[in-house]
């Protein structure tokens, strides 16, 4: 992790298609309330940073910074940003558009792309099950524009595919809907956030969301902290804000 | 009987054409941008497969290969429906996406009713807009002529612009890689440039949430401290603590809007950083893939079609001054000068109509290809995915009218005996007013794109004088 002072910095990779929400959404997470209008496309990569607070056994409060990478995802760009963005991060956010299906087809691509370039070998340009056996840096899903679209179609897909996946979910399942997930986020074990980032309501009241976008912070720090942390009880029906260990 | 053949032959050609036009549009325009609506597709590719149907016709009539009234009577189908598609049906279709994706009104007919009126709207300036212009001779209302003339302007205009881009930027980006040498070390530099840049916009932005967090903290500590009401001395104490307070947080505010300025300046300077990069890599990959055996071939041909280019733009320049139209095309003349200054005997006849065949071939084939290139490259500058169903009917209207405006002017390249399909079906045009009017166009628009390739690459030099500056500044 890199320190600014002594402020340790967490460094998050924000991958996508076009235009699908991926600077709405780090706006909302860092500020706090939505953007006053779409910003315009992201040229290179556009930098949010927030302030993650945590405390531990001694109630000290612990800080970390947050940095979001968030990377512009046109097409034109494609051969410049590996070199440049992938080189160092500590997990990576994915993001997807409710309304249009082939932005949530891509996120396996995305998702490649970054893996074919740590691996640094030359892997099959077919994306393979296998080559996630490797690779344990933390993920999370992200599904915006949930107001505009029937916000559970991609769910009804979670029968189909070949892919493993260890959901005992059947579609006449009578558990309440946040708790079905999509056929990636089973097949990634990740989490997944569904999100409008323009309603006015603020995001920090947001709460099974922010639990898990918490969670998901919380990841990274045991992953990136060189001496052991002690382990956090996951409850995610007592989710609060910040962290609170007795 | 023969009639019937003919119509056979050009219906499977037509047939053909329609389906690469259809292939080319779901391989590669659409392919990322998913476009489903069925009528968008078929216009597009109707459109291109009448185009392509006009081109072969002019090569059946320079081959002689099928019968001359059938020739002449699929002209005019293939032109009559063109010209249908596009003065009615295309913009008649554009003004309903746009109504619809605007949502004013709801209902169905009134949004029809709209359509209709923006519809005539479009009609009457598409009338005016052929009036300044000395086109034809005639002037009766609603004939062919008045039709193809007012398309004909508009796709010539089209095409003289496009053309003038063209010429100006290939040999200006044949020149940059010609002369420039993009070695690894000016890649790694532009990178470690934009590494910085980026590391101290995070650092400003980590220093505007600190900032924000300790006005928080404090404003925290101090509602606490307001909340003993009856102590006199602890209350002007406490006043003065938010005296001090307030003082601190207008003094932080002030700071952060500084900080906030510096980092818009270094997120510009970091967006036109990043293009020059992407520009860099692209030509170290041009670079790489002219070492292979294809990228030799093009190499060599990009030589002579910037010399060509070049050759283009003088040549108009001097038609327009010296005011002078060919009338002779270049198959006859450059056949007569080798009879006069080379003095061989050969049947002029016969081998004109060949030269000229492969003459047009070429021309027509690598216009197709140009075109449809420039869409795509077009098309991925301007697209977003909200309106991309009006875009590829603007495309598709377009490319009609280029096809139907260079087929005016592939008439100047013909010998005269081949001329009389084209002088025949679009009636009484003043074709020598087109090409003036090409050349006119074409010249500007060259200068034009000089004009903007100059500033392009003045403003790639200040940017980077400008980071230079600024890192000195944070530094020094």
């Amino acid at each position: 992790m890199g320190t600014n002072g002594d402020i340790p910095t967490l460094i998050v990779l924000v991958l996508g298609d076009s235009s699908v929400g991926k600077t709405s959404f780090v706006h909302t997470v860092c500020h706090d309330q939505p953007l006053s209008s779409p910003p315009p496309v992201t040229v290179g990569c556009h930098i949010e940073i927030k302030l993650y607070e945590r405390r531990d056994r001694h109630q000290n409060p612990n800080l970390f910074f947050i940095e979001f990478h968030d990377v512009g995802g046109s097409i034109q760009h494609k051969n410049s940003r590996s070199s440049m963005f992938y080189d160092e991060f500590h997990g990576i956010i994915l993001v997807s558009d409710l309304t249009s299906r082939q932005s949530y087809d891509n996120l396996k691509e995305w998702l490649y792309e970054v893996i074919r370039y740590r691996s640094r070998q030359k892997l099959p340009t077919e994306f393979t099950p296998e080559v996630l056996q490797n690779f344990d840096i933390p993920l999370l899903l992200v599904h915006t524009k949930f107001n505009e679209s029937n916000g559970t179609s991609l769910l009804n897909n979670s029968k189909s595919s070949n892919m493993t996946n260890n959901h005992s979910f059947s579609s006449s399942s009578l558990l309440p809907n946040y708790n079905r997930k999509t056929t990636l986020a089973n097949f990634l074990n990740c989490d997944e956030i569904f999100i409008d980032c323009y309603s006015n309501k603020r995001f920090s009241i947001d709460t099974p969301n922010v639990a898990k976008l918490n969670s998901f912070f919380e990841k990274m720090i045991k992953k990136a902290s060189v001496e052991p942390v002690e382990q956090l009880p996951q409850f995610d029906w007592f989710a609060s804000e910040n962290h609170y260990i007795h | 009987m023969s009639l019937l053949i003919d119509t056979i032959i050009l219906i499977i050609s037509e047939i053909v054409f329609f389906i690469g036009g259809y292939v080319f549009f779901v391989r590669q325009l659409s392919e990322n941008y998913g476009v489903r609506n069925q009528i968008v597709i078929l216009s597009f590719a109707v459109t291109f497969a009448l185009s392509c149907m006009m081109f072969e016709l002019i090569i059946f009539e320079i081959l002689a290969v099928l019968e001359l009234t059938s020739r002449y009577l699929h002209w005019l189908v293939g032109l009559y429906s063109m010209l249908f598609l596009l003065v009615f049906l295309i913009p008649f279709y554009i003004a309903y996406l746009l109504l619809n994706t605007i949502k004013i009104v709801r209902d169905f007919r009134l949004v029809l009713f709209f359509t209709l009126i923006a519809w005539c709207f479009y009609l009457y300036t598409f009338w005016k807009l052929g009036n300044p212009f000395p086109i034809s001779n005639r002037h009766e209302f609603f004939s062919i002529e008045q039709c193809v003339s007012r398309v004909g302007i508009i796709g010539v205009t089209a095409m003289a612009i496009l053309s003038g881009f063209g010429a100006v930027n290939c040999p200006y980006t044949y020149m940059t890689y010609f002369i420039k040498a993009v070695s690894d070390k000016d890649i790694s530099d532009a990178q470690k440039r934009l590494k910085q840049v980026m590391e101290i916009v995070a650092l400003k932005k980590k220093r505007i949430v600190t900032i924000e967090h300790e006005n928080s903290l404090r404003a925290m500590a101090s509602s606490f401290n307001s909340n003993n009401p009856w102590n006199y001395f602890r209350r002007t104490w406490n006043t003065c603590l938010t005296l001090q307070l307030t003082n601190q947080i207008t003094s932080s505010y002030s700071n952060i809007s500084l900080i906030k300025q510096d980092i818009l300046t270094y997120e510009e300077i970091y967006s036109q950083l990043y293009n020059d990069f992407v520009d860099l890599q692209n030509i170290q990959q041009r670079i790489e893939y002219s070492k292979t055996f294809k990228g030799k071939y093009f190499h060599v041909l990009g030589h002579f079609f910037s010399l060509y280019c070049i050759w283009k733009i003088f040549i108009s320049f001097i038609n327009i001054i010296f005011n002078r139209v060919g009338k002779v095309d270049p198959v006859t003349k450059g056949i007569d000068l080798t009879i006069h200054y080379f003095n061989f005997e050969f049947d002029v006849q016969f081998y004109s109509q060949y030269i000229s065949f492969i003459l047009i071939g070429i021309i027509v084939v690598t216009s197709i290809r140009g075109l449809l290139i420039t869409l795509t490259k077009f098309f991925y500058f301007i697209s977003s995915s909200r309106s991309s169903n009006v875009i590829f009917l603007c495309l598709a209207q377009l490319m009609g009218m280029y096809f139907i405006s260079s087929v005016l002017l592939i008439r100047m390249n013909m010998p005269a005996q081949y001329r009389q399909i084209i002088s025949q079906g679009f009636g009484d045009l003043q074709f020598n007013f087109y090409h003036r009017w090409f050349d006119c166009i074409f010249l500007l628009s060259a200068l034009f794109s000089i004009g903007i390739l100059y500033l392009h690459y003045r403003s790639s030099q200040q940017s980077i004088s400008l980071y230079d500056k600024n890192f000195e500044k944070i530094y020094a």
